[in-house]
């Protein structure tokens, strides 16, 4: 299955309870590597990428307007397949929720959902995408053990098993490090550097050096809107806009 | 992604949408029960008003089927009576107690105390009768009645009926009843107070008791009166309990506190059996079960909008 | 003065606490006293003999199966009853909705009226379909009865979980059934066993409506169209005969009465600390 989902965002707008939240927003994620998105905490970063997998629907009050093109097909038309779309990203959250099941069984749900497969079948998937995740050898033990009893730090990593054992394109990261202590976000980070070859990542963050060790692209976003969006050596070494600029040398707090 | 995905995605598709259905009806029915209850109840409770007047239901104080008298005067008065006589021993003491659970002790503590309440408060009301039976009639009889009619000779103190089985009796019962739920609320509201506000306080120089008079109580009080208000409408359609202890003989207004008192909810447990062949004793039995819903409800409404308003604000 | 203040309300407040625990303590005491003394192999095993109210012999065997049988039908009825509404409200709604809140405000009145409210609709619907005292309409009156409690108690495990756990499951595509079966059950079950054990408890000791739905019998519960024994009502008829002999089934009935439903308490406790091994915190 080969990625090639550039992903556009044309003038999307969200609101909620009548409150602008994304105020026409145009975007361009190139695919494959890593897309970070930047801004301080409050200018809607994870609302957008929740848009991406129309996760934030969910909640009541939201209206979401505009168009997003993913795969030439606008997301947000009433007729798109939300399931085939979900499985099509995996999402991260900033604190690992894992599933109230045994670790095997979290990674497995997913793709069990999906297709038919038998137990032989399941148990490569498992050690395949926990290998992926540098999670096999420090559980193979206690597979059938509850997916709580792992360190916060392992919960993350198994949520990205999970995520990759549906075989998305896009993996959508709600700053997936935040609530890690520093050593298990350095496992975290090495993982996606070694996962952007073969997926569309797209990484939401506060954090400016965590922007500048994982980015190929740069989007800033800054109450709502789009301020300025490009490679990583142009974005940091010659911004253009004076918010970003004054973000950059941290005028404007994160 | 391939065909079987698809195909199978189909067939989830249709499981998930026939639930989703199925699941809308039945809480939609919710509705339509609510509505049929108050509906049957209606239908046969209305024709005795058409027949005797709202006047001849709620005022008069008569009560003979035979000769088609339905005054649910007497009934309606003791329901109120011993209600509130229940309420009058329970709120301070429960109050009191749950100030002391929240204010005072560790919230483990009082959280083994809520335990106790909880489990007793669940027990079946035919064994809150029992105690009644006896404990409580006895200790009536033999203590409180001889000695309140030797100290205060007076018409609220005085009765001809001396077995026990009595308005007092029956809000003594029904106030250990009910206490458990008004602490238990109380408690809650009070322990929801945000620390912020005693700690402001206390830096004024307030002692612990000063806090918990002029700022706690003041901004407990919705919740309070919402504890008391459902608590009024736990008792007055307690039936089983009241119905072991009060005496539940028909002998006019009980006045006095050893007075037989005869509820309304009593009188539809004692005679819905008797009914079946005279139609307006049927209807009438009917009418007073729509009388306790409608109070009921009254009182239920009321305290869960206090509730639900206070929790919003808390959020 | 302010010192001799609070003294006094700390006194009253520790005779308050003091007065109820006395009270609450004084109950399980009458009962266990009482009842222990009237309790005898034959007391459990035997049905009365010579009509409940009258017959000096025999024990309570028709009221403890009677009661049983009825509580637990009329759990599993509002069980499934309430399940779908749970589910609805909180995964097929956001658990916020106006829909939502409206059917737990509903749940909330319904739990307010009294079981004696209950007993007067059961006996108004038996009395358009002909249908006599009997245990089938003690069942589905007795579930109404326990449905607030049960929807009410199951509901609010639900609403406690986490969204970000219902977010995960969309995310993976999941349907909203599957996340309602796969996910939320497993996650709320503790909380759904809690909510069952309670309803039965309550089931159990509910008197009102049954006496006026499925009145009361000698024999063992054998038809769901016949009259039939329950605790309760065994305690409150036996209760009020003049008859010392009577009066023990009353005693051995309200002992047997009170420890099943506080050993159902205790098991609701027990158990959902055994249950929640695999449950997200």
């Amino acid at each position: 299955m080969g990625a090639k989902c550039p992903i556009e965002v044309n003038n999307l707008k969200v609101s909620y309870k009548k409150e602008e939240i994304l105020k026409d927003m145009n975007l361009t994620i190139p695919e494959k590597g890593i897309t970070v998105i930047l801004g301080p905490s409050g200018c809607g970063k994870s609302t957008l990428l929740k848009c991406f997998n129309r996760i934030i629907e969910l909640e009541e009050d939201v209206k979401v307007e505009g168009e997003i093109f993913v795969d030439k097909e606008d997301i947000l038309h009433p007729k798109t397949d939300l399931i085939a779309l979900r499985k099509k990203m995996g999402l991260l959250l900033q604190k690992p929720q894992v599933l109230p099941m045994s670790i095997y069984d979290n990674v497995a749900f997913g793709a069990k959902l999906h297709k038919k497969m038998k137990k032989n079948e399941l148990d490569e998937l498992v050690e395949r995408e926990l290998k992926k995740v540098n999670l096999w050898d420090e559980v193979k033990e206690r597979l059938n053990s509850s997916a709580q009893s792992l360190s916060i730090g392992q919960q993350q990593r198994l949520c990205l098993a999970r995520g990759l054992a549906v075989e998305p394109e896009i993996i959508l990261g709600d700053e997936p490090t935040s609530a890690l202590d520093p050593l298990s976000a350095e496992i975290i980070e090495k993982l996606f550097l070694s996962l952007k070859e073969n997926y569309t990542i797209i990484l939401v963050t506060h954090i400016l050096r965590q922007a500048k060790r994982l980015a190929d692209y740069v989007a800033f976003i800054y109450l709502g809107e789009v301020v300025e969006c490009g490679k990583k050596e142009e974005f940091f070494n010659n911004p253009k806009d004076e918010r970003t600029k004054r973000y950059l040398s941290g005028i404007i707090a994160g | 992604m391939d065909d079987n995905f698809f195909v199978r995605l189909k067939g989830r598709r249709v499981s998930n949408r026939f639930v989703r259905r199925f699941s809308y009806i039945t809480s939609l029915s919710l509705f339509f029960l609510f509505a049929l209850i108050v509906l049957m109840l209606s239908t046969e409770g209305i024709p005795l008003i058409r027949e005797v007047g709202l006047k001849g239901v709620f005022f008069d104080k008569e009560w003979l089927p035979t000769e088609g008298k339905f005054g649910l005067f007497n009934f309606i008065f003791a329901s109120f009576y011993t209600t509130l006589l229940a309420l009058l021993f329970s709120i301070p003491v429960s109050i009191l107690t749950a100030i002391y659970l929240s204010e005072y002790l560790k919230k483990k503590v009082a959280m083994y105390f809520k335990l106790i309440f909880d489990v007793l408060s669940g027990v079946s009301p035919v064994i809150y009768g029992f105690w009644g039976i006896v404990v409580i009639v006895p200790f009536v009889r033999k203590t409180i009645q001889p000695i309140c009619e030797k100290l205060f000779p007076c018409r609220i103190f005085l009765s001809d009926n001396k077995s026990g089985f009595s308005v007092l009796s029956a809000s003594i019962v029904l106030a250990i009843m009910v206490s458990p739920l008004i602490v238990s609320i109380s408690e809650e509201v009070i322990r929801a107070i945000p620390f912020e506000i005693r700690q402001s306080t206390a830096s004024l120089g307030a002692t612990k008791w000063e806090i918990i008079k002029k700022v706690l109580l003041k901004r407990a009080r919705g919740g309070i009166f919402a504890a008391i208000i459902l608590s009024f409408s736990r008792s007055i359609g307690e039936t089983m309990a009241v119905l072991m202890v009060a005496g539940c003989q028909i002998k006019g207004t009980p006045i006095s506190f050893f007075d037989a008192s005869y509820p309304l909810p009593a009188l539809i447990a004692n005679t819905f059996g008797e009914t079946m062949s005279i139609p307006l004793y049927k209807s009438a039995i009917f009418l007073a079960s729509l009388v306790l819903l409608i109070l009921t409800l009254l009182g239920n409404f009321i305290g869960w909008i206090i509730l639900l308003r206070i929790e919003e604000e808390q959020s | 003065m302010k010192k001799i203040e609070e003294s006094i309300f700390k006194f009253l407040m520790v005779s308050s606490l003091v007065l109820l625990i006395m009270a609450l303590l004084s109950i399980t005491i009458a009962v266990f006293v009482k009842g222990y003394n009237a309790l005898s192999l034959k007391m459990i095993f035997t049905t009365p003999k010579g009509g409940y109210y009258l017959g000096k012999e025999g024990g309570i065997l028709n009221a403890i199966l009677g009661s049983i049988i009825i509580a637990l039908s009329a759990t599993i009825l509002s069980f499934i009853y309430s399940f779908f509404i749970v589910f609805y409200i909180n995964v097929y709604r956001y658990s916020k909705s106006n829909f939502s809140k409206s059917v737990r405000f509903l749940l909330d009145l319904l739990w307010g009226i009294p079981s004696i409210v209950y007993g007067a609709f059961g006996f108004a619907i038996m009395l358009i379909f002909k249908i006599p005292a009997s245990m089938i309409a003690g069942i589905i009156t007795l579930s109404f009865v326990i449905l607030p409690i049960m929807a009410r108690t199951m509901d609010e495990t639900l609403r406690m979980i986490p969204f970000e756990l219902k977010q995960v499951g969309f995310s993976l595509g999941a349907t909203r059934l599957e996340i309602s079966y796969k996910i939320m059950l497993r996650q709320s079950l503790p909380g759904i066993l809690t909510a069952i054990l309670l309803s039965f408890g309550r089931g159990l000791g509910d008197a009102a409506s049954v006496l006026m739905t499925c009145s009361f019998s000698d024999s063992l519960p054998t038809s769901l169209l016949k009259p039939v024994a329950t605790l309760p009502l065994s305690v409150f008829f036996q209760l009020s005969t003049p008859f010392k002999e009577v009066q023990e089934r009353g005693y051995a009935s309200a002992f047997v009465l009170t420890f099943l439903m506080l050993f159902v308490s205790l098991i609701a406790r027990l158990c959902t600390k055994s249950l929640s091994k695999n449950v997200v915190k």
